[in-house]
């Protein structure tokens, strides 16, 4: 199929009346869900997966997908009027931000994260449109050991960047992969950690544990610090929106440079969604002529991060949706939805759905257009809902998250699952690890331990097979080179922090 | 003086224990099979194993650093742990609406702030709301009363 054909056919299914609600659904709830702290986009995700069962698997996944780049432009609402990111990614903007609304410019400032955030989807978007067939031919040639690669390399990508022990952050992994193994063993039959419980044969379910993990766990930890919210600016206007000229000069170089950013760290495996606008900020601040300006008001320091973040945001789907190697607990769980669905991921996708992923992908434009239209007008409505205290949401997050965790098989085994996990993930914050490399580990596990055995039934027992091919072996010393330099790193902090 | 690292602590001891925990139950009542054929066990003891190992390693590493545990936040965590619990237990016994209500007044509690009138009609609230969108709105198969 040329891109053409597939172009079309992909409009043919996003524009479905059924595929258009739903993507404004998943936006709108993105949108909210990025807008209030102490809810994430992947416990938001694993609460209306049990409702997407009911769904087809394209429109579950574009309701999912708008969920998952929604939250990016409702994040920035929070960081820019209330200096409250809520959702990771909108840490950043935060710092430029808060200052601009503090000197009246909130307006502008929310203008131009919108539209920076619509240019860098834009530009993500058509890499994947691009990109996604060239990876699918490139991959014919990947057999069991090169998928073993590539999910060491993405398992080990996620714990050694980002903040965090490195080790402990492995250790999570190692954990949910371990958690994984619990249930039938499709190769030899064998029942695993089941004790006896009819319902754990196909192990834990992953909406329960992401749930437990993700919103129960958060719920516990931030009970206690949740500060009652001043709003600086509540008459925000359409009129206050607009930017000058010197705004716009200002502005699009550094959306130009933070939509490259972000598409870049978007596409590698391991990379969460926060480290793209991190790294947008700081090229800002080195390349700007100004650096002082920065933590003030400085009008690049918000276009930038906004513009990778979305950017990131549409990438990340190429490695997930064309190799099938998540590169983030969200795109994890994403795989982990198509998986329920019936749906393998990895090159084959791509031919044997096509409708599913470029549908995909053209709701990818539909959702950013209708987001961009949308969030100026809804800002208010938000700016309403942030002044709610967090007293009265959490107890309604605790409630829709049992309901979900019920819903998946209306049972309440889940609900004690979710519990079990909950009370796990909050024992994980308090010892100072991550539950996100958790949630990879879970759910890349089970693929991890095919692609092992086959890899090795294949080489007879010989584990130099994932050294001895190119691809394999070009992989695995990325990964092994990763490890070292993220275990060097640590020791350096360490002595630094010891002296 | 050397001061413990709690926080390490903690998550070695979790760490080790959950990797003993795969590794030994595995290897007792798994079949391990060979590196060429391997059966259900192997794997299973391998990352336990490792797991083990570096919970090992953070814990010997936590005597090394000083720091403090953040107060382990006893109120939220039993609050929202049992709300949990109770939804799980009242759902089919006593209904949707009455297990949303519990629920929500169980968790309210985590949070001092809250009073008891406000708690009360938040869990009404949530009752009405959530039968609407789940049971009406959405057709899921839970009973709203107990009857």
């Amino acid at each position: 199929m040329t891109l053409f054909e597939s172009v079309v056919l992909g409009l043919a299914t996003a524009t479905q009346p059924i595929n258009l609600l739903f993507c404004l659904i998943g936006g709108v709830v993105g949108m909210l869900v990025g807008v209030l702290p102490g809810i994430g986009t992947i416990a938001a995700i694993s609460m209306l997966l049990p409702l997407t069962f009911y769904l087809e698997p394209a429109t579950a996944m574009i309701m999912l997908a708008g969920i998952y780049y929604g939250s990016s432009y409702g994040g920035s609402t929070a960081a820019i009027l209330l200096n409250i990111p809520g959702s990771p990614s909108s840490a950043v903007v935060c710092l430029d931000g808060y200052p601009m609304a503090q000197q009246g410019r909130a307006g502008i400032a929310l203008f131009v994260s919108t539209v920076g955030s619509f240019f860098g989807g834009a530009l993500g978007i058509i890499l994947m449109m691009l990109f996604s067939p060239m990876i699918v031919q490139a991959s014919l040639q990947f057999g069991a050991p090169e998928y073993f690669a590539l999910l060491m390399l993405g398992l080990v990508a996620a714990s050694s960047i980002s903040d965090g022990s490195v080790v402990k952050s492995l250790a999570m992994v190692l954990l949910g992969i371990a958690l994984g193994t619990v249930g039938l063993d499709l190769s030899t039959g064998t029942n695993r950690f089941s004790f006896g419980i009819l319902e754990l044969s196909d192990g834990f379910g992953l909406v329960g544990v992401a749930m437990g993990l993700f919103g129960i766990a958060e719920v516990i930890s931030s009970v206690k610090d949740k500060p009652e919210a001043l709003i600086t600016d509540r008459n925000v206007t359409m009129a206050s929106m607009i930017p000058t000229r010197q705004d716009i000069r200002d502005a699009a170089p550094a959306v130009a440079r933070g939509a490259g950013v972000g598409a870049f760290f978007g596409m590698l495996p391991g990379v969460a969604g926060s480290v793209s606008s991190f790294v947008a900020y700081a090229i800002e601040k080195r390349v700007s002529r100004h650096p002082e300006r920065f933590g003030h008001g400085a009008i690049e320091g918000v276009a930038s991060p906004e513009t990778a973040n979305n950017a990131a945001d549409q990438t990340s789907f190429i490695p997930t949706l064309t190799l099938g190697v998540p590169s983030g607990p969200t795109m994890a769980l994403m795989i982990g939805a198509l998986m329920m669905h019936g749906i393998a991921p990895g090159p084959n996708l791509i031919t044997k759905e096509p409708a599913l992923f470029w549908g995909l992908v053209m709701s990818f434009w539909i959702g950013n257009l209708m987001l961009v239209i949308l969030n100026i007008p809804l800002i208010g409505l938000w700016v309403r809902l942030l002044t709610i205290p967090y007293r009265f949401l959490f107890p309604a997050i605790v409630v829709f998250a049992c309901i979900g965790a019920y819903s998946v098989s209306n049972s309440t085994l889940d609900v004690w699952l979710m519990l079990a996990f909950g009370v796990l993930g909050y024992l994980i914050r308090l010892s100072e690890m991550r539950p996100a490399p958790l949630l990879l580990g879970f759910v890349l596990g089970p693929l991890l331990e095919e692609y092992f055995r086959r890899s090795l039934t294949l080489s007879r027992g010989n584990f130099l097979i994932f050294f001895e091919r190119p691809i394999s072996g070009t992989v695995m010393a990325i990964t092994i080179v990763l490890l070292c330099w993220a275990g060097y790193s640590a020791l350096r902090r360490r002595r630094a922090f010891a002296k | 003086m050397k001061t413990f690292n709690l926080q390490d602590m903690l998550a070695g001891i979790l760490l080790l224990a959950l990797g003993l925990f795969f590794a030994v139950y595995a290897v007792t009542h798994y079949p391990l099979g060979t590196i060429r054929n391997m059966q259900a066990g192997m794997f299973p003891v391998g990352i336990g194993g490792l797991l083990a190992l570096l919970g090992l390693t953070i814990l010997v590493g936590s005597v090394l650093r000083g720091a403090a545990l953040p107060g382990l936040e006893w109120r939220a965590l039993a609050s929202v742990a049992a709300s949990v619990a109770i939804f799980a237990a009242t759902l089919n016994v006593l209904g949707l609406l009455c297990a949303v209500a519990l629920c929500s007044l169980i968790a309210s509690l985590a949070n001092e702030g809250i009073r008891a009138k406000e708690a009360l009609a938040l869990a009404g609230c949530l009752a009405a709301l959530c039968a609407a969108i789940f049971h009406f709105g959405l057709g899921l198969q839970i009973p709203l009363l107990p009857w």
